[in-house]
């Protein structure tokens, strides 16, 4: 099973296209609903999750190209953006439909790196800030739960089964539990929630 | 919480070096906290509705905030004051 889903994800990891077109910020019906917003380690580059799709801007957010993900869907709803908080070059998209996806071009390319998800709803993405390679995602509907990568999206296993209430954002804080991990932040439709990550 | 409202966090962002400085995105606007979340402040002139929030990691007081309907803004000081939309 293993094998088929990553032959999925290696058939998957085509080059992203972009649109010629730059969309303005202030074209709001062209993102329909944002859902993220997350900048490269350096500093240059904005991503940005909608209902639309996923953006990028070089420019501060003044203007917006859209990225094409690979796959067969019509239509991805970016629900969470993650930057590798070291390497400029890493970023990680969650969607509605379709799982995980990794850039580790800035953005330009592309691939599926949901492998071991138990559903395609991916509303949280966040990078441990001290190992990069390790992620937590939040899960929603089928296969529920919050998932742990320690190698960058190549495998997540599930670990926990989340906070109460929906989960609107997922981050890892630097902020030590006093048991061998950090804190796991969660917004949520009903608050805050933190969790010591050591599941 | 403190000063948290109550109320869906839609984004959630924190300082690079300092992780007691986060800031959270909610309906009522961006708000920060520079204690680990024991009492929170909100912009007098920041955005409204906002579904996401970001901070610069070479730059961080440089904070962008995202409404729902797609209009991005930028503060320069962490936060405090917000520049127009962009």
């Amino acid at each position: 099973m293993l094998k088929q889903i990553c032959g999925i994800s290696a058939a998957l990891a085509v080059v992203a296209a972009v649109s010629a077109t730059a969309v303005r910020a202030s074209e709001k019906n062209s993102f329909e609903h944002v859902h993220a917003l997350a900048m490269d380690a350096r500093g240059r580059a904005l991503f940005l999750g909608t209902h639309a799709g996923l953006f990028h801007s070089e420019d501060g957010g003044r203007s917006w190209q859209r990225v094409v993900l690979p796959g067969s869907h019509s239509h991805v709803d970016v629900m969470a953006v993650a930057a590798d908080p070291k390497d400029p070059s890493t970023v990680y998209a969650g969607t509605h439909e379709a799982g995980v996806f990794k850039s580790t071009d800035g953005g330009k390319s592309w691939r599926a790196a949901g492998a071991g998800l138990g559903g395609p709803d991916v509303h949280g993405l966040a990078v441990d800030p001290n190992a990069p390679q390790k992620l937590h995602a939040a899960v929603r509907n089928k296969g529920e739960g919050i998932y742990r990568t320690t190698d960058g999206g190549e495998r997540w296993v599930r670990v926990d089964d989340g906070p109460g209430g929906e989960v609107k954002v997922l981050a890892s804080v630097n902020i030590s539990t006093g048991m061998g991990g950090i804190f796991l932040y969660a917004g949520t439709a009903e608050g805050l929630q933190r969790n010591p990550d050591c599941f | 919480m403190g000063g948290l409202p109550t109320t869906t966090v839609n984004g959630f962002a924190v300082h690079p070096t300092n992780p007691k400085v986060m800031y959270v995105a909610t309906r009522q606007g961006v708000f920060r906290t520079d204690n680990a979340g024991r009492t929170w402040t909100r912009a007098t002139n920041g955005p409204q509705d906002v579904a996401a929030v970001a901070v610069n990691p070479s730059n961080p007081s440089e904070i962008y905030a995202a409404t729902v309907d797609g209009q991005v803004f930028r503060s320069s000081d962490g936060g405090l004051r917000w520049g127009g939309q962009r």
